[in-house]
């Protein structure tokens, strides 16, 4: 059971923004998607998100083909974090984050014996804030925040084994380095606990280090798609950003200084 | 573990305990108006009379044929314009659109009024004439949001200031055919421009208000039971449809249940224009900016504030009296600066 896609293309207007990606997540996997801006990383995961219809290929979450899944059930199996729109008016941080809570998702008296609120708030660092209003947080509160709401809204007690899945578009921009660090290791867990995961960012050490695999997509092209180490070559690298960048094995680094 | 339960009671109700007492409070000031409106007037009537033998033939028929359907309207009105404003904001993402300054209402005054020029034979061959111009109105209140929506690209470019450019030229274009059938028309045929313009409650008949309150009524309920579906859209479109709203459904909703509200109060009383602005903003200055609180509180003061301001109208001049829309632009136009400047600061 996995979210996956075929032979995936979308164009719009002629122009060909993805052409034949196949990518696969499976349930307690991160997988990280690389490339440089205008790639295509974004509209894939509208694509994959159900967003937008692709022009060829379909989207599969657990065997089923994503327009046969009300609403409702792609609300529960995926959340999806992107860069969000500025809010209008002053909710508080913890009215935001219950946004995810969706009323058929959370079952209220599984609900009652925890707080799942306090619990992703807590996982995310923006417990400390609850109460403040969502629009006076710096931005990198913000992404905290709203990753807290994405995570509540596949929120389950642990003995559910619901196949649930995070598509995360940059959760880490505007992250300063501690909570860059801690939010890695939280998706790190996440994926332990089962939670399959697709990740775009921008930082290679990041990827390098938590990912199970890692995808390189360019000119809305798959160009590599497998373990951190065979995909992040020096070769590799080189083609797509352009740059002479340096990998090291042990520890598993990428330099380009 | 006590909290947490209490804290989820929050979530699931959705009303914290403050925002009660404030919307309990709004009650007591909507009730207080109501005395207000019947009391007050050409003849005072003080309640204290009602059950006294004082209460001769002649007030009682004061109370029950003219401020009693008068007052209705206002508070039916003053609740509909307060609410729609509300949830277009919701909807648009914009703290100033408003009825009356995006022109829905001035839509709905068109189709009213082209409903009473156009088609008067037309009305008379179908006999339920009173209904036709409710319903032109609800089409002219209609027509306008869904321009506003093809225009600004199905909501999809939210600068405050462009909904609000297309608004203000849309109301210009209605404005101008008011004025221009108002101009053909003959006298008997249609009420003043400043009916249409400015607003008035002193044409209250039960047999309009009575059934055009209840539409109105379940309007107002339908719009409280998407509120959390409101909030949700704050998130944008596509992090609601993540979320699992039917943001179609929900946007095909608030346009119905809004052009509803206003094409009925515009084809009852004219354009009475700011309610929808200056009433969200204080319910939301007051307890918070959640849906479910804003759409129940914008309805309840609504009303208290057009009763008032249907009072001020009908008592500053005696025996004259001004149009309501007057004394609701005197309160709301200087509110609207400051909001600007406001909205501009942050």
């Amino acid at each position: 059971m996995t979210i996956e896609c075929n032979n995936l293309s979308y164009s719009v207007l002629n122009t060909s923004i993805l052409s034949n990606v196949s990518l696969a997540i499976n349930p307690g996997e991160i997988v990280s998607l690389i490339g440089p801006n205008g790639s295509g990383k974004s509209t894939l995961i509208n694509v994959l998100a159900g967003d937008i219809r692709p022009t060829r290929g379909i989207v599969v979450y657990g065997g089923l083909p994503i327009n046969s899944l009300s609403l409702e059930k792609r609300a529960k199996t995926r959340s999806v974090m992107s860069q969000s729109h500025e809010i209008m008016f002053d909710f508080s941080v913890r009215e935001i984050i219950e946004m995810g809570l969706i009323e058929y998702g959370a079952d209220p008296v599984n609900v009652l014996l925890t707080d799942p609120v306090m619990e992703v708030a807590e996982s995310c660092y923006v417990a400390q804030f609850l109460n403040r209003k969502f629009r006076t947080l710096s931005g990198g509160e913000q992404r905290r925040a709203h990753l807290a709401r994405s995570l509540l809204q596949i929120w389950k007690l642990s003995e559910h084994d619901d196949e649930r899945y995070l598509i995360l578009d940059e959760p880490l921009s505007n992250l300063d380095l501690f909570h860059q660090y801690k939010i890695a290791e939280l998706l790190s867990n996440l994926a332990d606990k089962g939670i399959g995961i697709l990740l775009v960012a921008h930082d290679l050490n990041i990827v390098a280090n938590i990912s199970n695999r890692v995808a390189i997509l360019q000119q809305g092209s798959l160009l590599h798609d497998g373990k951190p180490k065979e995909v992040l070559t020096e070769i590799n690298l080189a083609q797509v950003f352009c740059l002479p960048l340096k990998v090291e094995h042990e520890p598993f680094r990428i330099t380009y200084f | 573990m006590l909290s947490n339960t209490t804290d989820l009671r929050r979530t699931l109700n959705y009303i914290t305990n403050k925002q009660k007492i404030i919307l309990w409070c709004l009650c007591s000031i909507m009730v207080l108006a109501i005395f207000c409106g019947l009391n007050y007037g050409g003849v005072k009537i003080p309640i204290t009379d009602w059950f006294s033998e004082d209460f001769s033939e002649l007030k009682r028929e004061i109370i029950v044929n003219v401020r009693g359907p008068r007052v209705l309207l206002a508070a039916i009105i003053g609740a509909a314009l307060g609410q729609a404003g509300a949830a277009l904001q919701g909807l648009f993402r914009n703290p100033l659109a408003e009825p009356g300054l995006i022109g829905v209402s001035a839509g709905a005054a068109l189709g009213a009024v082209l409903s009473i020029v156009v088609l008067p034979n037309l009305l008379n061959q179908l006999g339920g004439g009173i209904y036709m111009t409710p319903f032109a109105a609800i089409l002219g209140s209609f027509t306008v949001i869904y321009i506003l929506y093809l225009l600004t690209g199905g909501f999809k470019r939210d600068g405050i200031t462009y909904i609000l450019l297309i608004g203000i030229a849309l109301n210009a274009f209605a404005t101008v055919g008011i004025g221009i059938m108002t101009f053909i028309s003959t006298d008997s045929q249609l009420r003043g421009l400043t009916f249409w313009l400015m607003g008035s409650f002193g044409g209250a008949t039960s047999e309009m208000v009575i059934p055009f309150t209840s539409i109105i009524f379940i309007s107002l309920f339908v719009l409280i039971s998407v509120a959390r579906k409101i909030d949700i859209l704050q998130l944008g479109e596509i992090e609601a449809l993540r979320l699992g709203v039917d943001v179609k459904r929900l946007k095909i909703v608030i346009i119905f249940s809004c052009a509803l509200m206003v094409g009925l109060s515009v084809s009852l009383a004219g354009i009475v224009g700011f309610v929808g602005l200056v009433v969200p903003h204080i319910v939301r200055l007051l307890g918070g900016v959640n849906h479910k609180y804003l759409l129940m509180g914008s309805a309840i003061l609504g009303s208290g504030l057009t009763i008032l301001s249907d009072l001020l109208a009908r008592t500053m001049i005696q025996p004259a009296e001004l149009p309501v829309g007057l004394v609701t632009s005197a309160l709301g136009a200087p509110f609207f600066l400051w909001l600007i400047l406001r909205v501009k600061r942050t």
